[in-house]
């Protein structure tokens, strides 16, 4: 179609959890600010004029300030773009991935930091040998706490959106 | 209290504009503080835990998504209600753009006073032609159109949006330009013609709504040029002539106007002549 051409961005926005799939997430979202007026984190925040269509689209910057995964923002979403019913564990936003050139347990040096704080503990992120972290993408919810505490400049551990328009 | 409303009704329309005005900026900072009773914008918005949702951002979602979403249409029975019952007050009493535009026009008109436009009804099909356009081109298009051109709801955001991030996006350009053109054609055009905000709440007029009416034999301005009614007319239509819906939105300036004059005009839900004309009849019938 020819907005999808005009606007053929190929930014994976990080969205809030419980978001319907990228194309639908666009057309149901109607950009009234909600979900980033409940967040008691203002973890969201919206995307810019320049992002074409998604403009005013809710976007969380995952290395500034992660999701905690509230719940809040869903049931607040009037028009269904962020699905109400659910649960914390069912939250797929987006994947972590693991830069393995920079991450400080491959560099020899001892971190925990992701390890610590990912909120589905043990579970989405274990530590192999007891040293370096293992992202377990089924269990991933990608609301970007370990890419927020990963004490590297730029993060070594980053959550991929799982937000993208090209897939289907 | 009720009574002095309906003799001031400009004063009172005013405080009720100037405070959602300041509204715009003292909900997002109360959000920041933490305050969640209120939030949203006029896209929509949730009180005290009720949704409520602009009925043409409703009507295009479900045209897009080919789904009755059922909290989506809960949340528009208020607007529709008020709607019904009261007309478009929402855009004479709550909107900004209107506020915003008003003051423009006001302005406009104190430097330029010769420049004043013929006051006079347009057709009405000319109130929906553009909304139902855009309509078509977002179902055409799958774009959601009708958001980013709904005036109230981008000047709300844009608002929240400075108060939260400390910006503004480049969305308010398009406020800027609209509201500069009707400054230099000096027409009301958008509110009158283009807002799909606006057209989609004339949809829900019904004959039983509150409508401004005329009564000719209470009239007592002498034959003018422009009578007062029609100077204070913010959408230069003519109150004494039939056809001002779906264009006005019961503002009351008119009404307003003519209280210093024979109190000709009067908003009523139900012409009060068709009720009385059987109940003459009658009494002629009895008497006679």
């Amino acid at each position: 179609m020819f907005f999808e051409k005009l606007f053929s961005y190929h930014e994976k926005f990080l969205r809030p959890p419980g978001a319907v799939p990228e194309k639908e997430f666009i057309d149901r979202c109607i950009r009234c600010r909600k979900c980033q007026q409940i967040c008691p984190y203002q973890c969201i925040s919206p995307a810019g004029a320049l992002h074409g269509d998604a403009m005013g689209t809710p976007v969380i910057q995952a290395r500034e300030i992660p999701c905690y995964l509230c719940m809040k923002c869903p049931p607040v979403c009037p028009t269904g773009a962020l699905k109400t019913d659910i649960q914390k564990a069912d939250v797929r936003m987006g994947v972590a991935r693991i830069d393995r050139a920079t991450c400080l347990p491959f560099q020899g040096i001892i971190c925990r930091a992701c390890y610590e704080n990912c909120p589905i503990y043990r579970e989405a992120i274990t530590l192999d040998q007891e040293i370096y972290p293992v992202v377990h993408p089924e269990k991933c919810v990608g609301c970007g706490i370990c890419e927020h505490v990963c004490p590297i400049e730029p993060s070594a551990i980053v959550v991929e959106s799982s937000a993208s328009r090209n897939e289907d | 209290m009720k009574s002095w409303i309906l003799r001031n009704l400009t004063i009172t329309r005013r405080i009720a504009q100037l405070t959602i005005l300041a509204m715009m900026f003292i909900i997002p900072y109360l959000n920041v503080k933490g305050f969640t009773g209120v939030i949203g914008t006029f896209y929509s918005m949730e009180m005290m835990g009720i949704p409520i949702v602009d009925p043409a951002l409703c009507i295009q979602t479900l045209a897009l998504m080919r789904e009755l979403y059922v909290p989506l249409l809960l949340a528009v029975i208020i607007p529709l209600l008020a709607a019904l019952a009261l007309g478009r007050i929402f855009c004479s009493w709550a909107c900004p753009f209107n506020t915003l535009a008003e003051y423009a026009q006001m302005l406009r008109l104190k430097l330029s006073p010769n420049k004043r436009i013929q006051a006079h009804n347009p057709a009405q099909i000319g109130h929906y032609l553009a909304t139902l356009c855009l309509f078509m081109l977002a179902l055409v298009f799958t774009f959601p159109v009708i958001t980013f051109l709904s005036m109230p709801g981008l000047l709300t955001s844009q608002a929240a949006d400075l108060v939260f991030l400390g910006s503004l996006g480049l969305e308010l350009g398009l406020f800027l330009i609209i509201i500069l053109a009707e400054v230099v054609i000096g027409s009301r055009f958008w509110c009158k013609y283009a807002c799909p905000v606006g057209a989609t709440l004339s949809v829900f007029r019904t004959g039983a709504s509150l409508k401004v009416t005329f009564d000719a034999s209470k009239c007592t301005c002498q034959k003018t040029e422009i009578y007062d009614c029609q100077k204070a007319c913010p959408l230069s239509l003519n109150p004494r002539k039939k056809g001002i819906y779906p264009y006005c939105y019961n503002c009351g300036a008119c009404i307003d106007a003519c209280q210093r004059n024979g109190r000709a005009l009067s908003l009523v839900f139900i012409h009060q002549k068709e009720h009385v004309k059987p109940l003459q009849r009658k009494m002629e019938e009895v008497n006679g």
